[in-house]
């Protein structure tokens, strides 16, 4: 029995591990001589703070570093961060700033000059960098110093992301240079900005602490001193909430009903960035006929999926790009569950008895329970599902690279700009993460188009068409863009930053 | 005289001299017997039992808490957790007891050739038993399901392959111990087949102590299923497995701890079960204890 003990103790720690989400919340403790501090859930413990590297943290980069541009908060606005100016050039191909003066880089490192600027945005895409971020920096050429607090940024072909997902994110976080080439390879656990907090103390696996920045050139926030525990697991940080060891935590969203008869919990339901979908692979019959396709979504109850794997939380959505995202299609068609017009269909295509059918799942619940429901859905229209558990890495080996007659349930999480929503379905990623195997000359071609179009209103209606061509070929059935529900206490305050996903923004006192 | 024993027919002896009795004499191994007795029955009798299908979701009854309705209120797609626990119990007894038939079919294969062979090759498979056995079984669950997906029989062979060297060692040391035995030579002697030999003569000689161990097995076996259910390997949905649910029912602990409340207790149920019953069976039937009496 010793055994069989030690088993179920390592599954659980692996699920522990398994079930991690980034999280993270602001607290104001006490007053007087007090530290004001507060206590958060880190989801994940970090690995890398280095913004060329960084793969999660974003929070806490958003803490430590200042981009040229920032969002401000719960908007898609972007104002200035450390740029005093900011000009596109009408071409889109310079882009001329001019920084504050009298930016101070932590752990006296010096002030912030057009020299960091520089040698922040040229590092990533230097390759012996190999940084996770050269692709949003893809078409910079170089960066020109034209003064100590000035220069140009001369980019070989307008890219309409660079304002989206590039200056105002990870990718443009501006390091200090003296520190990195100080620091080196120890610069990832040693980071070096300019931002509102700096990098106290970390000790791997326990805690991490922010101090505040007494020189920060901005408005200082009022936390003092910020506490981030990892903590894998939803239902454990909920517990340390309830007792009042955290003071801000994301929980799970069938928790929600339970704070939410709390009075002195404030609760956040947030849109995430996220697509939920099914797919089929399209290479192979049934899938390669739109009648099958067609049928599939007039069978499968996709409220019902919100309803029992999302928890009834987030919105349903009939199309690809979420609301406030450029592109968004306000009037896709929503096609509710009608079986006499699926088994017509079915009979349309030659299936009138239906078939058999492959579906893959990960152990994750939300794909397992999705995948019970899509069973139930197509069992009244003759399709008799059979659920496949697979483990998550051979998951995407045999999704996306191999080739099966199989349909899934996919989310694939996202940026702010549309040109990342609308890539993982083009021809060229069939083979990496085109799970559809789905082709389209026309979509292929708008994408590119739609990726230099510097007009948003021209690029919104290319995104809008490329919708309208998967929906007219049924190539996949949306469910939602999710949704993510936080607590904390009325003391506290949280700002998220609007619209992303993982982001959220650090109360800072504007 | 402990050369000349003959275990089966000594624990069939026992048997017939009731020594089966004091398994149920002893309260313990009563009380086994019973809780593995009343599994049994809701196992063969599940679909009278369930009050409701196993598989049918209801999502505007989800994470209803326990009632008269729903006796152990329902799970996160408003299916019935009892009937499920109800069906459950079919596959956390089949699964174990085919894998352990599968296991000592191996053994009898591989732990005969072992034992009546050259004491050269004897050792050589020996190794082989002692590689398997000393192979982390959950890790080498968990590559072969990787690769292959999960499914009943996949389950099957795998933990099989995994529990089977204990087995084969126990038959091999039995089968040394027969072998020189006269009525071997006899039937040498008289020119008989090594396959007749094997199985007419050796095997049920040797083939008794396996029960017992097989026995013993069971409960392991059993909570190894729940781990790789519980991590999400083990049998694929909506098939109902005690695992699986005890799994999706950790992330609903903190609002609807049912799941996991009453999936643990049925897991409890069957491995004390046949745990207490095993021990009982060896205390009180294993020749190999006799000897201390």
């Amino acid at each position: 029995m010793k055994i069989s003990k030690s088993l179920l103790k390592r599954g659980l720690l692996l699920v522990l591990v398994m079930a991690l989400v980034f999280s993270s919340g602001i607290v104001v403790y006490g007053a007087g001589d007090e530290v004001v501090k507060s206590r958060m859930r880190l989801g994940e413990d970090i690995e890398n703070l280095d913004p060329a590297h960084l793969v999660r943290g974003y929070d806490i980069a958003l803490a430590l570093y200042n981009k040229l541009l920032k969002y401000k908060p719960g908007s898609s606005e972007l104002v200035n961060d450390a740029a005093e100016e900011f000009n596109v050039s009408d071409d889109g191909k310079v882009i001329t700033f001019k920084l504050k003066e009298g930016i101070m880089f932590h752990k006296g490192y010096g002030e912030m000059t057009a020299e960091d600027v520089k040698f922040s945005f040229e590092r990533i895409i230097d390759p012996e960098q190999n940084s996770e971020y050269a692709a949003d920096w893809q078409t910079l050429d170089h960066v020109e110093i034209t003064g100590k607090y000035s220069g140009k940024i001369i980019l070989t072909e307008p890219l309409a992301s660079l304002l989206v997902t590039t200056i105002p994110f990870t990718p443009g976080s501006i390091i200090s240079k003296k520190a990195y080439e100080e620091l080196g390879n120890k610069f990832a656990t040693n980071p070096i900005g300019s931002g509102p907090y700096y990098m106290e103390k970390w000790v791997p696996e326990q805690e991490l602490i922010l101090g505040r920045f007494e020189d920060y050139f901005g408005q200082k926030p009022n936390i003092e001193q910020i506490e981030l525990y990892p903590i894998g697991d939803k239902n454990i940080s909920e517990m340390n909430f309830d007792k009042g060891d955290l003071d801000v935590t994301e929980i799970s969203l069938d928790s929600i009903d339970r704070y939410e008869s709390d009075s002195d919990v404030d609760v956040h339901i947030l849109s995430t960035l996220k697509y939920g979908f099914i797919g089929f692979n399209h290479k192979y019959a049934p899938f390669d006929n739109i009648n099958v396709r067609k049928a599939l979504r007039y069978a499968i109850d996709v409220d019902m999926i919100i309803n029992g794997a999302y928890s009834g939380v987030p919105k349903r959505a009939n199309a690809m790009i979420a609301p406030g995202i450029l592109g968004h299609w306000e009037d896709a068609p929503q096609y509710d569950v009608n079986l006499e017009k699926a088994r017509e269909l079915l009979e349309k295509a030659g299936y009138p008895d239906g078939f058999e059918v492959e579906m893959i799942s990960t152990s994750n619940p939300l794909y397992m329970n999705t995948s019970q429901i899509v069973k139930e859905n197509l069992r009244k229209i003759g399709i008799e599902v059979n659920i496949k558990l697979i483990e998550t890495s051979a998951w995407y080996e045999y999704v996306g690279k191999e080739s099966h007659p199989i349909m899934f349930f996919e989310t694939f999480s996202l940026t702010l700009d549309p040109g990342y929503w609308v890539e993982w379905f083009t021809t060229d990623q069939v083979g990496k993460w085109n799970f559809l195997k789905w082709s389209n000359s026309r979509y292929d071609e708008l994408a590119d188009k739609a990726a230099v179009t510097m007009d948003l209103e021209k690029r919104e209606e290319m995104y809008i068409e490329m919708q309208k061509i998967m929906d007219e070929e049924a190539a996949i059935i949306w469910i939602t863009n999710g949704a993510k529900a936080y607590v904390s206490n009325k003391r506290v305050d949280p700002v998220f930053l609007g619209h992303y996903n993982q982001y959220r923004y650090w109360k800072i006192v504007e | 005289m402990s050369e000349n024993r003959n275990y089966l027919k000594e624990i069939i002896n026992n048997i017939k001299e009731s020594n089966l009795r004091r398994v149920f004499t002893d309260p313990l191994g009563l009380f086994g017997f019973l809780l593995i007795l009343f599994l049994v029955l809701i196992a063969i009798f599940a679909p009278y039992i369930a009050p409701y299908s196993s598989s049918d979701i209801d999502i505007a009854n989800r994470l209803a808490s326990p009632s008269s309705r729903h006796l152990f209120g329902t799970d996160n797609l408003g299916r019935d957790v009892f009937s499920r626990l109800v069906f459950g119990s079919r596959i956390a007894l089949t699964v174990p007891i085919l894998t352990i038939s599968f296991g000592i079919i191996l053994a009898i294969i591989f732990g005969l050739i072992a034992g009546y062979s050259s004491e050269r090759v004897g050792n050589i498979f020996l190794v082989i038993f002692d590689i398997i056995k000393s192979f982390p079984a959950l890790l080498f669950a968990m590559t072969v399901i990787a690769l292959t997906g999960s499914n009943l029989f996949v389950l099957i062979i795998i933990i099989g392959i995994t529990r089977f060297p204990a087995y084969a060692r126990l038959i091999r040391a039995q089968t040394l111990r027969v072998k020189g035995k006269e009525y071997v030579i006899a039937a040498k002697a008289i020119g008989a087949s090594i396959f007749k030999i094997m199985y007419k003569h050796i095997l049920p000689n040797v083939i008794g102590p396996i029960f017992i161990q097989a026995a013993m097995d069971i409960p392991v076996v059993i909570t190894f299923v729940a781990a790789l259910s519980f991590l999400g390997l083990g049998v694929p949905p909506p098939t109902p497995s005690w695992g699986t649910m005890i799994k999706i029912g950790y992330s609903f602990i903190r609002i609807a701890p049912w799941m996991v409340i009453f999936g643990g207790i049925a897991l409890v149920w069957a491995t004390l079960g046949f745990t207490l019953f095993g021990e009982a069976l060896r205390d009180n039937l294993d020749p190999r204890l006799n000897r201390q009496r």
